[in-house]
């Protein structure tokens, strides 16, 4: 008979203790979160409600302000320059994006065996991430330029030109020449990548590969490639939201020009939001690029198997 | 350029008169299409590409700004002296005058009688004549080439001195006589920016310049209707 109440008070103790305690780790990590939480909200969750809210609405300091639904979308949409600038962001980005990544494997490759000036080379791989976009743009403008350009000076030197050639200022050539600065920048990172998935490979498979009697090829498609395959869709993932971003190189390179064929949509959303000083339709043009960030993010997250992404070192 | 050929781009009422093809704007920027896409002229991304452009000997005639005379006429350039400035072509042989603009802003009249009156002499300084000289716009003048909306200062011995290392000095004050100011409206900052880019489509045959002329007219009356 006494034993029920004991029992059920040792139990309540007990209870009370371990409540205690996991609403003590809850508070903790709630207070040792709020910081980032802070910077989070008012620098990220802020900016985008922002941009949301003055996407519904008439925003410019030349007009009056006030809530006009989805006109500044439609508005937007409906003029030619939307889609050219959304063709020119896809073949732009699809451009470097391929280039990127078969140029990171390619040097990774390269750079994870050991050669006479590796250790001199590697950290001069990292050169052009130390480059800020603004001036690897003009660095890449004058070498392009089509009257003293070191690009002209080498081509025609070598006799593979007869004539300097205007990069700049063909429509063709000129998108070419800022997926190559593009390529050219975002380069260092993707390599780092590959290469620290490639450093991680087990040299045992590797051997066990070719006393199996695997060429080189092989070694590559059954061992390298199922380690590197996590880095490699987040080097497409980081190219690709570069891609879509990419507004520095173009803005010094070539403005958008010749025409239209550089204008990539994060130079169209600033043209229409601080050359047009429309806000409102430039905030809109800003959250659809989010929301197509978001497509391409959980697009590519899809092709990697289950569980990768905790498997990154 | 449209200016040197009789008109300009907008009428008294800032409505576009460029879409007609026997238009000063729409022939001037005919004949840019076709000299470009004939390879006989380019366009440059910047100033600074077409400085270079002339002191490397690849280009022997461009349209730019006076600073940039000064700049190719340089001591130490490479052809330093070997550039000349020419008339604008055409019937009138006009062109747009610009003159640097200081302003006081509301916040400056806001702020009292005291704070606007120390405004108003910080401009008189900077672009007038509080001494009886113009001496902001002549020291800009004198070191830098920079041009200047002052008569006076053409008769100044050390602007004359200054400029004849890089400009025929009256043929500068000449050409100055004959520039216009263009007809502005709130909006026409923000159509400029979407003429530029419709005749950068038109040099570089993305459009006809018929195309582009229409597309910027079409923007312009939109813009009209939006900021009347």
């Amino acid at each position: 008979m006494n034993n029920k109440p004991v029992s059920t008070s040792k139990g309540g103790a007990r209870f009370t203790r371990a409540s205690s305690g996991t609403s003590y780790e809850t508070r903790w990590g709630w207070i040792l979160l709020l910081p980032a939480v802070i910077v989070i909200f008012s620098l990220s969750i802020v900016p985008l409600s922002r941009a949301v809210y003055s996407s519904f609405r008439q925003t410019s300091p030349l007009l009056p302000p006030k809530f006009i639904g989805f006109d500044n979308y439609i508005a937007v949409i409906e003029s030619g320059a939307f889609l050219t600038a959304w063709r020119v962001t896809l073949q732009f980005t699809a451009i470097t994006v391929t280039l990127t990544t078969i140029l990171a494997i390619i040097s990774a490759l390269a750079l994870n065996s050991t050669f006479r000036g590796s250790s001199i080379v590697k950290p001069l791989v990292l050169l052009p991430w130390a480059v800020p976009g603004v001036i690897a743009g003009v660095m890449w403008r004058w070498m392009f330029n089509n009257n003293y350009g070191a690009i002209n000076t080498i081509l025609h030197y070598f006799g593979i030109i007869d004539e300097y050639i205007y990069w700049l200022g063909s429509p063709t050539l000129a998108l070419l020449a800022v997926c190559i600065a593009q390529t050219w920048s975002l380069l260092p990172l993707s390599i780092i990548l590959v290469l620290a998935a490639l450093q991680n490979i087990p040299e045992e498979q590797y051997e066990a590969a070719r006393l199996d009697g695997a060429n080189s090829l092989q070694v590559f498609r059954y061992v390298t490639l199922p380690h590197i395959r996590t880095s490699i869709v987040i080097v497409a993932l980081y190219n690709t939201l570069m891609g879509i971003t990419a507004y520095d190189i173009v803005y010094t390179m070539t403005a958008g020009g010749p025409g239209s064929a550089t204008s990539v949509i994060s130079y169209f959303t600033w043209t229409i939001s601080f050359t047009h000083l429309n806000i409102g339709q430039g905030a809109a043009l800003a959250t659809m690029m989010a929301l197509v960030s978001i497509v391409f993010i959980i697009g590519l997250l899809r092709t990697l198997p289950k569980g990768a992404l905790s498997d990154v070192d | 350029m449209s200016m040197s050929r009789g008109d300009e781009v907008f009428d008294a009422d800032m409505n576009p008169i460029f879409e007609d093809p026997s238009s000063p704007a729409f022939q001037q920027a005919q004949f840019m299409a076709e000299t470009i896409q004939q390879r006989l002229a380019a366009t440059s991304p910047t100033e600074n590409d077409a400085v270079r452009s002339m002191n490397s000997g690849q280009h022997v005639f461009t349209c730019m700004y006076n600073y940039n005379l000064a700049a190719m006429n340089n001591i130490g350039q490479p052809l330093a002296g070997q550039f000349e400035l020419l008339r604008m072509p055409g019937s009138t042989g006009a062109t747009l005058g610009y003159v640097r603009f200081y302003s006081m802003t509301k916040m400056a009249v806001d702020r009292g009688g005291d704070v606007a009156s120390a405004v108003g002499k910080f401009i008189e300084a900077m672009g007038g004549a509080p001494d009886g000289t113009f001496a902001v716009p002549k020291k800009w003048a004198v070191n830098r080439g920079l041009g200047f909306g002052v008569r006076p200062l053409f008769e100044d011995p050390e602007v004359i001195d200054a400029f004849s290392t890089w400009v025929n000095v009256p043929l500068l004050r000449e050409q100055q006589e004959l520039a216009q100011i263009k007809r502005e409206a709130k909006w026409t900052g923000i159509w400029g920016d979407t003429m530029l880019r419709e005749l950068s489509k038109a040099f570089a045959g993305e459009v006809t310049v018929a195309q582009a002329m229409k597309a910027s007219a079409d923007t312009a009356r939109s813009l009209k209707r939006q900021y009347q």
